[in-house]
């Protein structure tokens, strides 16, 4: 549960939305703490550019109640909302220049703002997100970084309570996309403002956010710090989309702090339990979700781990990393990867995949 | 190595043009000839733009048909650019029904507007007339057919041009551009004249351009409503009964210009704002649009 002395920018209690049969939203309840990097993340569909549509007043809720800066804004219109909004495909405006996309925010402001006090502000916006002297430029002579850095600095112009990122990265290409991650964290830190970040791509996610919630079907499925949601996902939704994971299913034989489970294959192994989901009874359907480098590779059974043995089926070398798909009798298929180093086995080799008994997860297979 | 079909359609679409252009060659081409008469070239001179420019006919039906074009054209685009916003708030069988009634008043003949048109007129004066009269007894003005009418009768069908033009134009733009104002204070005004008007700016001079276009060149509603009134057209029309000279070919080939002016700065200005329109500036590749820094 959140402190009481951190403040909240942005609440949801119980907010639903639908368009026509479509539920996109569904009873939603959510706190952003003031300052903190917040991502909605999950598959399109999902709801999530719903939710920061709301936030925006794109979108009225059908029910429920929205809370800026612990305030309702049921009644207030996108234009009084102190939120700006960084658009999907940026929305620049073709008829003005990098200069009047940046300063639009400040031209609507009554009492106006002198002329020398907007340039001064939008050199200096321009300034944060390195692109100074690019005032004149039009959008169409812009790359799509700048684009994106162009829409970034006409919203921090306006040094808004909460700044909306509708999936800013997923049209430029992945070196730029990478660089960029590391530039709006940087930028959040920077200038301290709420971020609340759309994404359908979970590296994104955990590389930036404070916080993250999964969603699926217009609901939350859980919420919580990167290593929280990698360390402990609740289900195995959460476990497959968050990183990736191996699920081996079985049927639980004794239920504990570790969990005794047999596989389809009818063979016994263990696993501790999720300390935040639902917990195991015998005779349960469960799933061992287990990430593929906690998983190592030997030529023989060891104690104290658990282990299967199999052959490689495939090697993918990845640079510093190698995968393996390891073809196992007892649980099938297997997804190992390893420092490049430490593993010298061609396809067809016999092997023993092997983790210590922690590295396992034991959920309810639903 | 291009076969026999290949070649005969080459010069099948070589003689539809010839067929299609000729004519209007000719009038240009006679339009120069110094002589006294279409049929013979005599000589190039530009005599018979000098004399058209100095007869005061042509001159009063000129002013009439400028007069009028800009008029007509003027009210054309800031009905059809209003009805063309209205219509996007219109939803369902109702919006159907009113985009259908836009192209039918497009394909109307102009011959059943005019009809129409001068019915509705006739119709109408002789309504208003009697009781102008009897409130303001025999000194009160008596509406006639002249100028006015032609500008409603073209302003009439001119404006569904516009609506159409107008119309695709507003369904190509980008909703988040409107979206964008909006997050950034601007009310729905401001929005509408600071970025909706902006973009739309292209169409609405496109539409008016066709608009003057359209009535400058239209014979048939203007004849039917002109009263005792001449447009250009009308005094061509008129005065080729008296048989064809080299002015009329002057006449025909300065409307051919100024027409073709206008319409190539449509297509200019409508393909332009579309290659650099709403739609494309965020939706082009990263790649693409580095390598035009």
């Amino acid at each position: 549960m959140m402190q009481p002395t951190v403040a909240i920018d942005v609440e949801f209690r119980n907010v639903a939305k639908s368009f026509g049969a479509v539920v996109a939203v569904d009873n939603v309840n959510f706190q952003i703490p003031k300052g903190s990097f917040f991502t909605f993340l999950g598959p399109s569909g999902c709801g999530k550019t719903s939710c920061l549509r709301l936030i925006g007043g794109f979108e009225q809720p059908d029910s429920g109640e929205i809370l800026i800066a612990s305030e309702s804004v049921a009644q207030v219109p996108a234009y009084e909302r102190h939120v700006n909004m960084v658009f999907q495909h940026y929305a620049l405006f073709p008829h003005m220049h990098v200069a009047g996309n940046v300063g639009y925010g400040l031209r609507q402001r009554r009492p106006r703002m002198s002329a020398r006090e907007i340039s001064k502000h939008v050199a200096d916006s321009l300034a944060l997100v390195r692109l100074s002297g690019y005032d004149g430029r039009r959008s169409w002579e812009l790359s799509g970084g700048q684009q994106q850095r162009v829409a970034l600095a006409r919203a921090l112009v306006n040094k808004p309570t909460v700044l909306l990122l509708d999936e800013p990265l997923a049209a430029l290409d992945r070196k730029l996309r990478k660089d960029m991650q590391v530039e709006l964290k940087n930028l959040q830190r920077e200038v301290g403002i709420t971020f609340v970040f759309v994404t359908h791509d979970q590296e994104e996610a955990l590389s930036m956010s404070d916080r993250i919630a999964v969603m699926r079907d217009g609901k939350i499925v859980q919420e919580g710090s990167p290593t929280d949601l990698y360390s402990q996902p609740l289900d195995r939704y959460v476990a497959g989309f968050i990183g990736q994971s191996n699920f081996i299913v079985g049927t639980v034989v004794e239920a504990g702090d570790q969990v005794t489970i047999k596989t389809e294959r009818s063979v016994l192994f263990r696993a501790p339990k999720s300390k935040v989901a639902k917990s195991l009874l015998a005779g349960d359907n469960a799933v061992v979700a287990i990430r593929p480098e906690r998983i190592s590779l030997g030529n023989k059974h060891e104690a104290g781990v658990e282990s299967f043995a199999g052959r490689v089926a495939q090697v993918t070398f990845l640079g510093d990393q190698t995968e393996f798909h390891v073809e196992t009798e007892q649980a099938g298929r297997l997804l190992v990867r390893m420092s490049s180093g430490h593993a010298s086995f061609v396809s067809g080799d016999p092997v023993i995949a092997y983790w210590k008994r922690e590295a396992g997860l034991a959920l309810l297979n639903e | 190595m291009p076969n026999k079909a290949t070649i005969f359609l080459q010069y099948y679409a070589g003689l539809i043009y010839i067929f299609l252009y000729f004519p209007i060659a000719l009038v240009v081409l006679f339009s120069f000839n110094s002589g006294n008469y279409s049929a013979e070239i005599q000589g190039f001179s530009l005599r018979w733009y000098g004399e058209t420019w100095r007869d005061p006919f042509v001159l009063e039906a000129l002013g009439n048909s400028i007069f009028i074009a800009v008029t007509s054209a003027t009210l054309s685009t800031v009905i059809g650019t209003l009805a063309a916003l209205a219509l996007q708030n219109v939803h369902g069988w109702l919006r159907n029904l009113y985009d259908g009634l836009i192209y039918i008043a497009i394909i109307i003949p102009g011959i059943v507007i005019g009809i129409a048109t001068l019915i509705f007129f006739v119709q109408f004066f002789g309504w208003l007339n009697p009781m102008l009269q009897a409130q303001f007894g025999p000194s009160a003005p008596r509406l006639n057919l002249g100028l006015p009418t032609i500008i409603a009768a073209h302003t009439l069908f001119t404006m569904s041009i516009v609506i159409v033009i107008v119309r695709a134009r507003i369904a190509g733009m980008d909703r988040s551009l409107i979206e964008a104002s909006n997050d950034l204070y601007a009310t729905p005004m401001n929005t509408f004249w600071q970025v909706t008007l902006p973009q739309l700016f292209p169409a609405i001079i496109a539409g008016f351009l066709l608009a003057l276009t359209f009535s400058f060149d239209d014979f048939i509603v203007a004849f039917f409503v002109a009263g005792p009134n001449t447009t250009l057209p009308i005094y061509v029309f008129s005065s080729i009964r008296r048989g064809v000279t080299p002015k009329i070919n002057a006449i025909a080939t300065v409307t051919l210009i100024v027409s073709l002016a206008f319409l190539f700065t449509v297509q200019y200005l409508l393909t332009r704002s579309s290659e650099r329109g709403p739609g494309n500036s965020g939706t082009v590749s990263s790649d693409n649009q580095a390598s035009r820094v």
